[in-house]
């Protein structure tokens, strides 16, 4: 792999390429779960190869498994795992803990066992596991790829509630999901490919073919009517736009 | 080969405080030559309910029937090689010093000849796309050609029943086109497919019949077109869009599948 970006600070960058484009493995270079062979990676100044633990307080990961990440019995000692390490004060612990679990839409499930819960409410309270040590950066590796529809939905919502105040980096195989994003960086043989507007991605078809991506189910449906595509994002838009060039056509008729 | 599943239970850690009851009376057919989903949300007992088409679960009460046979009286060995089982990821399994070793691996031990072996090799990888990577070491591939070389394992044993429990996850959408050439390729090759998947879409390109998993039985079964028509919060986008139509869509039908959504909607839109 060979790439070079910049992140600015309270942007929202999408990630997306290929399976084996590189995109796991430039998250794992970013939190120093693996070096570099050559180059520089920096995180707010910090080297993650030398001083992951100062990165690791800036810069949270999300991983794709919602199973994989859970520690202790109670949904409140869950998200207070890592705050643990860092030394925090009980009373401030408390009180951040429950501002997390507030941030993601589960208030009252402090005492729920983290089995019982549904694939999108474990994102969420891995989501406050890191809002409660409260990084600058958010870095989100395929977060909805397990979950059923509904939990997908879920943490989106949540993720775009939680995005304005913070730089948050998206990888994802849904370009859907990064229709508000600032720009979509596409990695494919470990090399930078493009760095575009969600709207230009969407509309290139040759830069998705070459990099197998698909676009969602409505923009095909849209481009197969020779709809525009920014206009046209949800079903119900797509419907609307539907009936509407029916009624233009009754009128002209 | 057409498989029963009656009345299926199945209750993990049974007596213990963890005890959880995963399935609780299911009845599933998989009639012979058919592409099945199965789809629900997490902890819906969806890979709980596929693991006992081979018995890789044993049920707490129920019956197997294979062809009408009780499943128990058959050779487990048997079963396992008509009933070919992909778990969820199942890259984890993957061992040998190279892929066409790894894919090797099941059907040697069937004791076919060697050249039979190296046949089915080719052939399943090919299946699957992953031809070219017979001479590489298995961990050194991409998620998506782990992916690959691992369902050939499973298609190398020569099954009369596939399960694919959630092929696609965790993969790139172009994985879903492949996968669905897949299936259809092992249609008219005569081959049941069973497809478990959190994927509306993939479940509604691919499938004869789907059957719609929640907390543990059977919420709805049918057409891909009478449960996504029903059950509204399942709908994949393409039935969204036509439901979004309101009193529009009456004249169109039921379309699921993409072409014939499109074909539904340019009728709609008068073009």
């Amino acid at each position: 792999m060979n790439v070079s970006f910049d992140l600015r600070a309270g942007e929202y960058v999408g990630i997306v390429g290929p399976n084996g484009g590189g995109k796991s493995t430039l998250v794992r270079l970013l939190n120093g779960l693996i070096r570099p062979d050559s180059g520089r990676v920096r995180v707010a100044g910090y080297d993650p190869a030398t001083e992951p633990y100062e990165v690791r307080k800036r810069l949270g990961v999300l991983f794709q498994n919602p199973e994989n990440g859970f520690v202790a019995p109670f949904v409140e000692d869950d998200v207070a795992f890592g705050l643990e390490n860092l030394g925090i004060a009980r009373e401030e612990m408390r009180s951040r803990v429950a501002e997390a679990i507030r941030a993601v839409g589960l208030a009252g499930y402090e005492r729920r066992e983290p089995h019982t819960l549904s694939g999108g409410e474990k994102q969420r309270v891995a989501l406050a596991g890191f809002l409660a040590i409260g990084p600058e950066i958010l870095v989100l590796d395929e977060p909805t790829s397990m979950l059923d529809t509904a939990g997908r939905r879920e943490v989106l919502e949540c993720l775009e509630a939680l995005r304005t105040t913070r730089t948050v980096l998206h990888v994802t195989h849904h370009l859907e999901e990064l229709a508000n994003a600032d720009r979509v960086l596409v990695l494919n043989g470990g090399s930078l490919v493009a760095d575009v507007p969600p709207e230009r991605l969407l509309s290139d078809s040759d830069l998705l073919r070459e990099n197998r991506l698909v676009l969602p189910t409505v923009q095909r449906l849209a481009l197969g009517l020779g709809l525009s595509l920014a206009r046209v994002r949800t079903p119900g838009e797509l419907a609307g736009a539907v009936l509407e060039r029916a009624a233009r056509g009754a009128g002209a008729r | 080969m057409r498989l029963e599943l009656k009345d299926m239970r199945h209750v993990y850690a049974r007596g213990t405080t963890f005890e959880v009851e995963a399935l609780r009376g299911v009845s599933v057919t998989v009639e012979p030559g058919e592409v099945l989903g199965i789809v629900g949300g997490m902890g819906s007992g969806k890979s709980t309910l596929v693991q006992h088409m081979n018995l890789l679960l044993t049920p707490t009460s129920g019956e197997v029937l294979v062809d009408g046979v009780d499943a128990t009286t058959l050779k487990r060995s048997d079963l396992r090689r008509r009933v070919g089982l992909a778990l969820q990821f199942p890259e984890a399994a993957l061992f040998a010093p190279t892929v066409g070793e790894d894919v090797a691996f099941a059907p040697r031990r069937l004791g076919l000849d060697e050249g039979e072996v190296r046949a089915r090799v080719r052939d399943s990888l090919e299946a699957l796309g992953a031809g070219h990577l017979s001479g590489r070491s298995p961990f050194a591939l991409s998620g998506g050609e782990k992916r690959r070389v691992a369902v050939a394992g499973v298609l190398a044993m020569g099954p009369e029943v596939l399960v694919l429990d959630e092929p696609t996850a965790g993969l790139d959408p172009a994985m879903r086109e492949d996968l669905l050439g897949l299936i259809r390729g092992l249609k008219a090759a005569g081959i049941s497919v069973v497809l478990v998947s959190h994927d509306l879409e993939e479940v509604a390109e691919a499938t004869d019949r789907v059957y719609v998993m929640e907390r543990g039985a059977v919420r709805a079964v049918g057409t891909p077109a009478e449960v996504f028509y029903r059950v509204a919060d399942l709908a994949p986008a393409t039935v969204q869009t036509v439901l979004a139509l309101g009193e529009a869509h009456r004249g169109v039908g039921r379309p699921v599948r993409f072409r014939e959504t499109l074909a539904a909607l340019r009728t709609v839109a008068g073009n």
